[in-house]
């Protein structure tokens, strides 16, 4: 898992290098229809076209008795009937491609929302740090000390505020001073792990997590390197502001990916011949 | 706020969303909402609210003012006359219309309606610049017809007939007839213009300030006080605020008392038990994220804090996130805590006779050894040290829980800021009063609608209700002077951004800027003069000696940018610089309610004396209400009146001379100067409806008590006043003139406030209405 989302971070870090010369709902759009159009090969190859030909033909010949005998109730009844019946065929002759795309889609989902759905902080405006530990670890494991590069500011410096209540996880008030890629380090003992925080660059993607053990939290959070399963750090997250825009800003994007995605792929489908 | 207010604009939006488009094809025909236009002629007005002209003078002889010193050499410095009585709102409604306070109806901070609805008091006062108002906007008619005025909904009421905030300030203001002649205006923070009123034609800015409430729809705002500490007496009457006890276990802040305290009957598992006693949890416990469950440890040795992932009701089963560090018994005793608590207004959709308050939930925790603390508030985490001041936090309150009911009452946007005073030995966190958010306002505070938010786009989060720095926190003791400063410090900053914003979108036209600290500050601190000032120590009368200088200091940075500005910007701009009245110290209250019992005038009724409207109706001729009015309690006006209305103007001669013969026992001088008969001062449609029949032009050093507000009684006609705010304005206005400061030679004899209207219109070449009192002071 973490090779791969490393692999695709890299990836989706080159592509955008390019995409992100121009505004964010160009590359969403972009990336849309790329998805879009990937989407539709997929159903080319990993779906029984035949199948869903006839199933298609199936449909249109039953709508079509709908509407010439709609006196005959027999008839309707048993036209409805086969057109349920297309339907969950047409769904089972979707699920092979479907279950191609799954994992990829989140995947990519993913990278996407690193970029769409978060921003980086402005330049001195405060944001938080948060280690949270397992819940079973000593107390002494709470004293991290955070080490921050130029250009970042920590409050408390050093030592952070320790939550030993309700779970065990220690928190710093952060603000950035100098835009850029900085990398904090947290050290406990002889224990060292690092974190990274993105300042001042809109257009950079953000990671505010970095995950531990728990599966969904790697998938949603690939941009830094997970820590195992041994380690006494289930995550460290830093609070990044949504971004805001009813199109390419949190939560929007997710709307629009789908919508636009689908929009493409059908425009698209008789150009790459695809039954749907 | 009324949350009907809030749950009328929700209603809104959906036909917003629909009518997007039209509305802005619409706004580009009508000329609404246009960006900022420019105008060859450019009248930039600051308006420093109670500098003193002796004080301004006497400082910038020193040269410690010495942006006022060169707009004073540009053309004149003097004293403006103010209004009758001299007070923010009457004094800058007279600004705005050019009218006095019979034209425009503002009379005083209270006003009172002589005749509410019955049943209920005789009289009932309001606040004086704005009032909340029933809506039926006409789409919502067809429905209220056929659904009524509001739709049940599970627990909730679903309001169809609405409310919104009224301005009570009457006639016409100055910018109508600018804008209406083509000149844009901006016009920021200006006092009693709350909801501001949009303008057709041409680009109009404007934000609001005095008079614009909180979240709890409070003119001077509702701070919340946290505190750990056992020996706070929490059930004293804290004005403009509450405190609210908390305990610390485990480092974790939790309200002083839990929702849930039983001993457990079953383990199921190491995270699951069974917990009787449900019959002692609040009734309703909406979610459970936050909820935390403390279990004491068999052996005594302190207690273990666990979130808990869910809580059923039916079962009495709590689930545990992770299990408690040591393994749990049967008749161990586990105690549930909801998290703490910031209240807003009470919730009037909840379908329950007792509506109760909105709420947001807030969450700290104190490091083990450190002076900080980790805050959780609104989805955030704020680590503060003790003695740190938090940037705004955003928040929302819930209005309604359910699967369907948020999405018909969307929870209500708003901020605030946090103060840690201290978290050992006890926890003490101060939240401001909650503000709404201008990201997403939910009144009408801003014109245009979207215009708080470009501003808090470029400046922002900013303090959004009226009077900003929290006097009430000082004047309750909850903030110390030092953390008063502190607090408007931060609002000094805000003040000082704005002022840029203003500046850089000012393209020509009117300018009109409002800097409220001079006058809050000099309430709280200009005491210090008065060396035999009750409410003062030695020690605090040296500490603050320069304070009310240093925000005339503050005062002249800012004028001093503007003219920087106008110097690069705009040569030929009119520059002017105004206070709406003066300064005196306020060491003795008369209890005027109590000096007309002992003059035969009143009566105290049967309650309290500290109590509101607690007057003999049938005994007494007159009451003080409001900080200066006097009001007959007149037949046929008064809903109990008993002076014929015959025997009025003999009885008003009457109270007159008594009062000009008042002597204060304990200093020997006379506690009244002037007293004003309302029908002989003031001219306009709202004499007689709205005006005291009196208003009491104190002495210096005097003033209404604090009692005398809401009609109550003190404990003596006269008495010292010991609270922090120790100095006030609203007495004599011959003794509290204004400032008038501007790069143009005046030539009107004695200018006045009243007289800025009609100069600023003439400024455009716009010959001033007959309605408007005034004249041009430049010519």
């Amino acid at each position: 898992m973490g090779v791969l989302n490393s692999i695709l971070t890299a990836l989706f870090d080159t592509v955008y290098a390019v995409l992100g010369l121009g505004p964010r709902w160009l590359s969403l759009t972009i990336l849309s229809g790329v998805v879009g159009v990937i989407a539709l090969i997929v159903v080319r190859f990993c779906s029984n076209q035949a199948a869903i030909g006839r199933v298609k033909d199936d449909i249109k010949a039953n709508m079509l008795s709908l509407k010439l005998f709609k006196d005959e109730l027999r008839v309707v009844l048993k036209a409805q009937a086969r057109l349920v019946w297309a339907g969950l065929r047409m769904q089972y002759y979707m699920v092979p491609p479907l279950l191609v795309m799954f994992i990829p889609f989140v995947l990519v989902a993913a990278q996407m929302g690193l970029r769409y759905q978060w921003r980086p902080v402005e330049t001195n405006e405060p944001t938080d740090l948060t280690v949270l530990l397992r819940p079973d670890v000593p107390d002494s494991a709470l004293n991290w000390v955070l080490e921050t590069p130029d250009g970042v500011e920590a409050s408390p410096s050093g030592r952070g505020v320790r939550i030993n209540a309700d779970r065990k996880a220690v928190v710093w008030n952060l603000t950035g001073r100098k835009p850029g890629r900085h990398v904090l380090t947290l050290q406990n003992g002889t224990e060292s792990v690092t974190k990274e925080f993105v300042v001042g660059r809109d257009q950079d993607r953000v990671s505010p997590m970095r995950p531990g053990p728990s599966l969904l939290d790697r998938i949603l959070y690939p941009a830094e390197r997970p820590f195992g399963s041994d380690s006494i750090i289930q995550s460290i997250a830093v609070t990044y502001p949504p971004r805001d825009s009813w199109f390419h800003g949190a939560d929007w994007w997710v709307f629009w990916f789908l919508v636009l995605s689908i929009v493409i792929a059908l425009l698209l489908k008789p150009v790459f011949g695809v039954k749907l | 706020m009324n949350v009907r207010v809030w749950t009328f604009r929700c209603g809104r939006l959906s036909l917003r969303c629909g009518a997007a488009l039209l509305l802005g094809v619409l706004s580009v025909l009508t000329g609404c909402d246009r960006p900022p236009q420019a105008h060859k002629t450019s009248v930039i007005v600051l308006g420093f609210d109670g500098m003193e002209p002796g004080l301004t003078e006497k400082m910038m002889n020193e040269g410690r003012l010495p942006n006022f010193a060169r707009l004073r050499d540009m053309g004149s410095f003097g004293p403006l006359q103010t209004v009758i009585p001299p007070q923010s709102p009457v004094a800058w409604a007279t600004f705005a219309t050019g009218l006095n306070p019979g034209g425009h109806g503002l009379f005083d901070f209270i006003h009172r309606d002589p005749s509410p609805p019955q049943p209920g008091p005789p009289i009932s006062p309001y606040s004086a610049m704005a009032r909340t108002v029933e809506d039926r906007p006409w789409y919502a008619k067809p429905f209220i017809a056929v659904l009524g005025e509001e739709i049940e909904w599970g627990d909730y009421n679903i309001p169809l007939v609405s409310a919104r905030h009224e301005l009570l300030r009457h006639g016409t203001p100055f910018w109508q007839y600018l804008t209406e002649a083509g000149v844009p205006a901006a016009v920021y923070r200006l006092p009693a213009n709350f909801p501001s009123v949009h303008m057709q034609g041409v680009s109009f800015r404007a934000l609001t300030d005095m008079g614009t409430p909180d979240l709890s729809d409070s003119v001077g705002g509702n701070f919340s006080f946290y505190s750990s500490d056992k020996d706070f007496n929490f059930r004293q009457e804290i004005g403009g605020g509450k405190a609210y006890p908390v305990q610390i276990i485990n480092g974790m802040v939790l309200p002083e008392r839990a929702a849930l305290t039983g001993t457990v009957k079953t383990v199921l598992s190491a995270t699951e038990f069974i917990l009787p006693g449900w019959h002692a949890l609040e009734p309703r416990i909406d979610g459970f994220a936050g909820c935390v469950a403390v279990a004491s440890r068999g052996s005594g040795r302190g207690e273990c804090i666990r979130a808990i992932r869910s809580l059923d009701p039916v079962t009495r089963t709590i689930t545990l996130e992770t299990p408690f560090d040591f393994e749990l018994k049967p008749e161990a005793l586990v105690k549930v805590f909801t998290p703490c608590k910031l209240y807003g207004p009470a919730n009037t959709t909840v379908n329950a006779k007792e509506k109760p308050a909105l709420e947001a939930s807030w969450t700290a925790y104190v490091d083990p050894d450190q002076p900080a603390a980790c805050i959780e508030i609104g989805g955030r985490r704020v680590v503060m040290r003790e003695g740190e001041w938090s940037e705004w936090q955003p928040i929302e309150f819930p209005m309604a829980y359910g699967l369907t009911a948020p999405a018909l009452l969307p929870p209500v946007p708003a901020m605030c800021r946090l103060y840690l005073r201290c978290v050992r030995p006890n926890f003490e966190l101060y939240v401001s009063p909650i503000n709404f958010d201008p990201f997403e306002p939910a009144i009408t505070f801003c014109s245009p609608d979207n215009f708080s938010a470009e501003v808090a786009g470029a400046i922002g989060r900013y303090y959004t209700q009226g009077m900003p720095e929290n006097f009430n926190a000082l004047k309750s003791l909850v903030l110390t002077r030092d953390e008063f400063l502190q607090q408007a410090d931060i609002v000094e900053e805000e003040r000082e951004k704005l002022l840029d914003f203003a500046l850089d979108h000012f393209q020509g036209g009117l300018l009109f800027f409002y800097y409220g600290g001079t006058d809050l500050v000099s309430h709280l601190f200009w005491g210090v003069r008065d060396p035999e000032h009750p409410g003062i120590t030695d020690e605090e009368r040296v500490k603050y000696a320069e304070t009310v200088e240093h925000y005339y200091i503050d005062a002249d940075v800012m004028l001093g940018r503007t003219l920087d500005w106008a110097a690069e910007n705009a040569p030929d701009a009119v520059i002017v610089a105004i206070s709406d009245h003066g300064f005196e110290t306020f060491s003795r209250g008369l209890n005027v309610n109590n000096w007309l019992q002992e003059h035969g005038f009143a009566k105290m009724g049967p309650f309290r004396p500290s109590e509101p409207l607690n007057i003999n109706w049938a005994e007494s001729r007159a009451y003080a209400m409001g900080i200066n009015g006097i009001y007959v309690n007149l037949a046929g006006r008064e809903s109990r009146g008993i002076v014929k209305p015959e025997d009025k103007q003999a009885l008003l001669d009457e109270i007159t001379r008594e009062l000009l013969d008042e002597v204060d026992p304990k200093t020997g001088r006379h506690i009244v100067d002037t007293v004003y008969q309302s029908d002989r001062v003031y001219s306009g449609p709202y004499v007689k409806t709205l005006a005291p029949d009196l208003q009491v032009g104190y002495a210096r050093g005097y003033r209404a008590s604090w009692a005398t507000g809401l009609a109550s009684f003190g404990d003596s006609v006269v008495e010292d006043n010991t609270n922090p705010w120790g100095a006030d304005h609203c007495i004599a206005t011959h003794l509290v003139p204004g400032i008038i400061v501007c790069n143009r030679p005046l030539t009107a004899q004695k200018p006045g406030l009243i007289d800025m209207a009609p100069t600023i219109l003439r400024r455009f070449g716009i010959t001033p209405p007959t309605t408007l009192e005034g004249r041009d002071v430049f010519e």
